[in-house]
This record gives structure tokens, C-alpha cells and sequence, in this order.
């Protein structure tokens, strides 16, 4: 294979499996804002590997693979390791088997997406504009707390129970059974 | 090992999902997985909802499969990249810059943030200073660590005793005398300034600025960046802002996002400016400042403007231009293009339909063309035995069969159409009884500016179209092929009475300077084309071109 078509080809391979790979390095505990960093680093160590790998095997697994023993080796390093991931927390979620995560990282990112658009559709409107603050606004809880006179605890805890009832209605339109 | 009151245990959850989390909060979810009060599923399905979240928020897959695309590309082109510095930069006069540079630079700036982004230096180590080293480590000390590249500029000159070494720069002191500068540094974060200008660049995340002005641009992953000015600290707490310092003394302001603002005689305290706001600093205290000159600070599509603005004064001068239409609006005659050839035919475009829309850089204009009688009528008198076409395009679609660029009215002996197909690729021919004009070669990119061009030399007997600067298609001209494109169409072609049912060909698309040349440009002049009219310094280029391809 000359070295366009590999392009071609891995490039297709990361389109298809970007969001699914983004989403197990911030499982991980990295922070969002070195996730994608995290995500590009791996996949510039599997372009150079790429005659290494099994073109029939799943190229999510091995990247994500990879993902993992960056940021095992990341977590190592002294410098700037708080700022990009959460020291202890990290290392327990590297050591955790597969099978003890939580399932819906194993399905496809679209499946998860289109899913959350949905629950979130559902939600009250004034909750949907808090996640609306958070996310698409990039405000910070203590932003969205001076915005609406309430405290950050508060802004903080009805995020959380939002999210929290989300993933709930994701794992029943998914059929995820958890325990 | 005791449990942790549930609340507790939520709250630190909850920092934690929004990148708030104290030490203490990731020690007590550390305890709490230990202890079986959390779950592994229960912490990566809130993570994993916070991910849908803001991949919701941002659906950005073609861009970061773009960013991995130039992050490949890097690593492949690391070492022609130093390599090509090293032949062809002067090292005693590093600028005015070879343009190409910026390219390569901007995909070693890609690779840079990859592989420097977790091996900053330490502020510690930095300060201090090394340990003794080893005779041996002495004799071939380590570069120091770059911390910027320079990614565009225009007519810039720096103070020889205070000048990057090529394209990099390190800590230390920087002046620029002349001209206006992009730079990245290794962490993501813009800066673009303007002579005069005099700033030390300290480390990654800290610019001292001493005299002149900046923009900063700076993503999520640099807040914190802090530019030092002699009377005050800046500290991103957001994405964009421009910091002025003239006299010793200095002004902000903020245009995305905020600013922590200190000063001495604020010790601990901080102003927090927001979005839209302007401040200045008087006597060690911050008030109310003048909204911003917008000369002042200048954005990175300023300095790809600049440096065109400089290139189109120098290019009108060439002896063997035809016409020149760099596609500036008169603001007098509007409906015509105005040659700017000094030497060439004095030939005035007619334009009908197309409208003045904006072109490559903010500022500068091109026509959009987009319903079926938009054209731009030209003639171009005279026989040639060479001749180079060079354009801007960004089409918006093909809706042909083929698409006119320049189209010669007729279709007789002389003529020259240059055409896009439907499938993208490049049809350009000069008239051939044989009708043998078939258009192969990469597709053409549609939705983004792409420079085409086309040289005919009867010489070599032979038509190569350019996309982007690289050869696609090589064709062989007829034996007595003649070279005499007179009436034309830009951006069309001629509806003929005697040819009721002639295919429509009208471009639809932006269309953004036409340059056209009595002699065969060499495939470097044409990449120089390329380079002097690239919209941004991080303009994708193709780098593994296909050979060209001959019928």
C-alpha cells in the first residue's frame, strides 16, 4: 500500500472512531481541555506504528490502547500532570478492566449521540438552559450562578443531577443494563 | 477505611466534572472508588455524558481529523523541513522570509504543540541555572527549547542582536523594526503584532511586552497565558484580547472573553475585565480605558493581507504581464476590473452580474458569481507563443459539465478555454481540431480558495495546469497550435445566438485576482504565486502531490 492510499485509509479510521476514542481518554479522568491533545498524540504514534497493526482487527482498540500507555506515562511526569489530569483518580480509572466501565463507552458515538438528543429534548426547558450556559456557552458554574443570583453550589449541584439523569435516560433508550 | 458522607462525595463529583477539583476532591473520589462508595461505571458515565456533552456543543470531527491530518503530515516532513531551512535560508539575513517557510512552518507548529505541549519547561529549572555539566556534555550543549515559530509575516525585520534564528524563537529578547508578525507559540496561543515592537518571550505561557502592541489568541488548553507589561500582569482567563504598551504604560482590551488584570499596587487583588471592555493602567491602578485602534492590533489575516498588499505593488511592474486584475474594487466603476499592469494591454473588464463580495482576507475583495449570466467580459488582443493564466477560485459548486474560468467566446483556431468538469478536475486547452482536451489530475477542492493556474509554450509544444502550485495535467499542443485567446469570459462562457442549446458553463463561486503573463512560468514562480497568495499561514497545501499526469 503507498503511502496516500495508508493516508487515506487512516485518516478514514480516525473520522470513524474519533468521537469513541475522545470520549475513553476523558473516561480516563483527563481534562476536556487536553483531551483532544491526548487524542492526536496517540494517533500520531499509531500513523508511526501503522505497519504494526492488523488491519483486520479494531483500530479503536488499538488506538485506544495506545491513549492508555500515553497517559499511564503522562501520569509519571512531573510537569504540568495536574493541569491535565486528575492525579489520583486516573490512576485508579487505568487499572479499572474493561468490563467495570461504565457500557456505553462500548457503543458507537452516534448511537450516544443521537440518544442524549433526544433525553435532552426531554428535559424542562430551564434545565435545558443550564446545560446550554454550561456547555455551549462555556460559561463556568460560577459564571452561570452570577447570571441566574443563585451559588455556584447550587448551579453545581443541579448540573450534576442533570447529568446524572441523563446518562440514566441514555442507558434505557441504549437498553444498557447497570448495575 | 471510614466512608464519606454521600453530599460530601457528590460535591467533589461534581468539581471534578467541571475541571474544578481540588487535590482533596480527587483524593476523596480516589477513596470513594477504593472503597466501593463509587464506581468505575458511575464516574466514566458521568465523564462520558460530560464528553457527549461538549462534543454536542462543538461537533468539530472535520477539524480534528484536519489537525491529525496536519499533525501526519509534520511528522512526516520534520526533516525535509529543517533540511530545506537550512539550503535555502541565509543565515545573516533571515528575513525578509522565503513565504514558503510559513507552510512548513505551520505543520511543524502543529507537530511542536503535539510532541511539546506536556514537556514544557519548568518554571523551576528555568530559573535556576543547570548544574555543572560534564566536559564532555558541555562541548554539545542542548539547543535551548524552542518556544515559538513564526508562522506569517509581512516585510518584517528584526534588530539583528534581537532577531529569532529563522522561523524559531527561544526565551530570550525579541525587537521588530519593520513589518508585521504572526508567531505561535508551542502551546496553541496566537500572537500578531506590528513593528515597533520590543517583547522577552519568558516561556510558553509568559510574554513580557516592553514597547509596542499584541493580539493574543489562546486556546482553551493555554489559559492562563500572562502577558507582563512594566506596570501590570495580564492573565488569560478567556480567548482573545490585545495588550498595548507605550511610555511604560498600558492599556487592554479584551475582545473574547476575560483578562485578570494586577498590579503592584494591587498586591493579591485582581480586576477581571470582560468582553468588549477596555482599560488602561494610570499610576498603578486600573480605570477605564479608550476603545481600541484597530490598527493597533492586528489579526492573523492582517498579515497575509499585508504581505499581498506588498507583493501585487511589486508584481505590477513585471514587463511581461498581459493584465493584471488584482480584483480591488473602483469604487467609481464599480461594473469594470481595473488592469494594474504598468507595462501590459490596458485591458478593462466589463463586469455583468457578479457582485463585489469579500475575498481572501478581511478587507480585500473578489466577485461572486452565481446565477447563469454573471460574467466578466475581457479582451485580450494579440498572438503569443507562451502564456501563463493564474487565478484565486473558491468554488462553491459545479453544476456543469464543465465550468468556465476563462473562456474564449468561440471555439476556433487560437482560442483557449480553461474549465473546471463536473468531477473537479481541470480542463485546459488551447483550440485542437481534435477536440483532445480531456481534463484529468486531482479533483479541484470545492468550498475553500484554491490557486489554479495554466502555462501554454509552444516551445515544448506543451499545456500544464496547476492546482494549488503542483502540476496536474500535462498536455501536448497541436503542431501549428496558436495562442490567440481574444473576447472572452471570465467566469462564463459566451451564450451564442447561431447556438441556441450551448451548455450553460457560468462558475459558481468567488473569484479573487486574475493574472496573466505573455512568457511560461516556471513551476517555481508558480509555486511562488501560491505562496505570496495563500489566505491564511495555516492554508492547507497538498504535500504528497501525485505526480503530473500526461494524456
Amino acid at each position: 500500500m503507498n503511502h496516500n492510499s495508508d493516508r487515506a485509509w487512516f485518516l478514514e479510521e480516525v473520522r470513524q472512531n474519533q468521537a469513541r476514542l475522545r470520549g475513553f481518554i476523558r473516561s480516563l479522568g483527563v481534562r476536556a481541555a487536553a483531551v483532544d491533545d491526548f487524542a492526536q498524540d496517540a494517533l500520531v504514534i499509531a500513523w508511526k506504528k501503522r505497519n504494526d497493526f492488523d488491519r483486520e482487527g479494531s483500530f479503536l482498540h488499538w488506538v485506544r490502547e495506545i491513549a492508555r500507555k500515553l497517559i499511564a506515562n503522562e501520569r509519571r511526569k512531573e510537569t504540568r500532570r495536574h493541569e491535565i489530569l486528575s492525579e489520583k483518580v486516573t490512576d485508579y480509572l487505568l487499572q479499572v478492566d474493561a468490563q467495570d466501565v461504565h457500557p456505553a463507552l462500548e457503543q458507537p458515538a452516534s448511537d450516544s449521540l443521537a440518544a442524549l438528543q433526544t433525553c435532552l429534548a426531554e428535559l424542562a426547558p430551564e434545565h435545558r438552559e443550564l446545560l446550554h450556559q454550561r456547555y455551549f456557552e462555556g460559561l463556568s458554574p460560577g459564571a452561570i450562578a452570577s447570571r441566574l443570583e443563585r451559588t455556584s453550589n447550587q448551579v453545581r449541584q443541579a448540573l450534576f443531577r442533570l447529568r446524572k439523569s441523563l446518562l440514566a435516560c441514555v442507558e434505557r433508550r441504549l437498553n444498557l443494563s447497570q448495575t | 477505611m471510614t466512608d464519606v458522607p454521600h453530599e460530601q462525595l457528590e460535591a467533589a463529583l461534581s468539581r471534578f466534572l467541571d475541571g474544578e477539583a481540588e487535590p482533596e476532591d480527587e483524593a476523596l473520589l480516589a477513596d470513594g472508588l477504593a472503597s466501593g462508595q463509587l464506581t468505575a461505571a458511575e464516574v466514566t458515565g458521568l465523564l462520558a455524558v460530560d464528553d457527549w456533552l461538549r462534543q454536542q456543543a462543538e461537533p468539530d470531527e472535520e477539524s480534528f481529523v484536519s489537525a491529525v491530518d496536519t499533525g501526519l503530515a509534520a511528522e512526516d516532513d520534520s526533516d525535509a523541513f529543517v533540511h530545506a531551512l537550512q539550503q535555502r535560508l541565509n543565515p545573516s539575513a533571515a528575513f525578509p522570509l522565503v513565504p514558503w517557510i510559513v507552510a512548513v512552518a505551520a505543520t511543524l507548529v502543529a507537530a511542536a504543540s503535539i510532541t511539546l505541549h506536556f514537556a514544557q519547561p519548568d518554571a523551576a529549572s528555568q530559573k535556576n541555572p543547570p548544574a555543572a555539566k560534564t566536559p564532555a556534555a558541555a562541548e554539545t550543549p542542548a539547543p535551548p527549547p524552542v518556544m515559538a515559530l513564526l508562522v506569517n509575516e509581512a516585510g518584517a525585520c528584526f534588530a539583528d542582536e534581537a532577531a529569532p534564528d529563522s522561523v524559531r524563537l527561544t526565551a530570550g529578547e525579541y525587537r521588530l523594526e519593520a513589518g508585521a508578525v504572526h508567531l505561535r507559540l508551542v502551546n496553541g496561543v496566537d500572537v500578531v503584532f506590528r513593528a515597533p515592537m520590543r517583547f522577552t518571550l519568558r516561556d510558553p505561557s509568559r510574554l513580557d511586552l516592553h514597547e509596542g502592541s499584541l493580539r493574543a489568541v489562546v486556546p482553551e488548553s493555554a489559559h492562563g497565558f500572562t502577558v507582563m507589561a512594566p506596570d501590570a500582569t495580564f492573565e488569560d482567563r478567556g480567548t482573545e484580547f490585545g495588550v498595548s504598551v507605550a511610555g511604560g504604560a498600558s492599556e487592554l482590551h479584551v475582545f473574547e472573553g476575560r483578562v485578570d488584570v494586577q498590579t503592584p499596587a494591587m498586591q493579591a487583588e485582581k480586576v477581571s475585565v470582560n468582553l468588549g471592555e477596555s482599560v488602561q493602567i494610570r499610576d498603578g491602578s486600573v480605570m477605564p480605558g479608550n476603545p481600541p485602534d484597530p490598527e493597533k492590533f492586528l489579526t492573523p489575516d492582517h498579515i497575509g493581507y499585508l504581505r499581498w498588499l506588498t507583493w501585487r505593488d511589486r508584481l505590477k511592474h513585471d514587463p511581461d504581464l498581459v493584465c493584471y486584475f488584482p480584483f480591488s474594487r473602483d469604487a467609481d466603476h464599480p461594473a469594470q476590473l481595473q488592469d494594474h499592469a504598468e507595462h501590459g494591454e490596458g485591458i478593462t473588464g466589463t463586469i455583468s452580474g457578479a457582485r463585489w463580495v469579500s475575498g481572501r482576507w478581511l478587507g480585500k475583495a473578489a466577485l461572486l458569481f452565481d446565477r447563469d449570466g454573471d460574467e466578466v467580459a475581457i479582451h485580450i488582443p494579440g498572438q503569443y507563443d507562451a502564456f501563463t493564466v493564474a487565478t484565486w477560485v473558491k468554488i462553491d459548486r459545479l453544476d456543469f459539465e464543465l465550468n468556465a474560468v476563462l473562456d474564449s467566446d468561440s471555439w476556433e483556431r487560437g482560442d483557449v478555454h480553461w474549465q473546471i468538469s463536473r468531477r473537479g478536475n481541470i480542463r485546459c486547452s488551447c483550440y485542437d481540431p481534435t477536440q483532445a482536451s480531456a481534463g484529468t489530475g486531482e479533483a479541484v477542492p470545492v468550498g475553500e480558495w484554491v490557486h489554479l493556474a495554466a502555462v501554454y509554450d509552444r516551445q515544448t509544444s506543451r499545456m500544464v495546469s496547476y492546482v494549488n502550485g503542483q502540476a496536474t495535467t500535462t498536455l501536448t499542443l497541436v503542431p501549428d497550435a496558436l495562442i490567440s485567446p481574444g473576447g472572452c469570459r471570465l467566469g462564463n462562457w459566451l451564450r451564442r445566438p447561431d447556438w441556441p442549446h450551448a451548455p450553460n458553463r457560468g462558475f459558481r463561486g468567488r473569484m479573487d485576482e486574475f493574472i496573466l503573463w505573455r512568457r511560461a512560468l516556471t513551476p517555481d514562480e508558480i509555486s511562488d504565486l501560491v505562496e505570496e497568495g495563500r489566505p491564511t499561514a495555516l492554508w492547507a497545501v497538498d504535500r504528497n502531490p501525485e505526480s503530473p499526469q500526461t494524456d
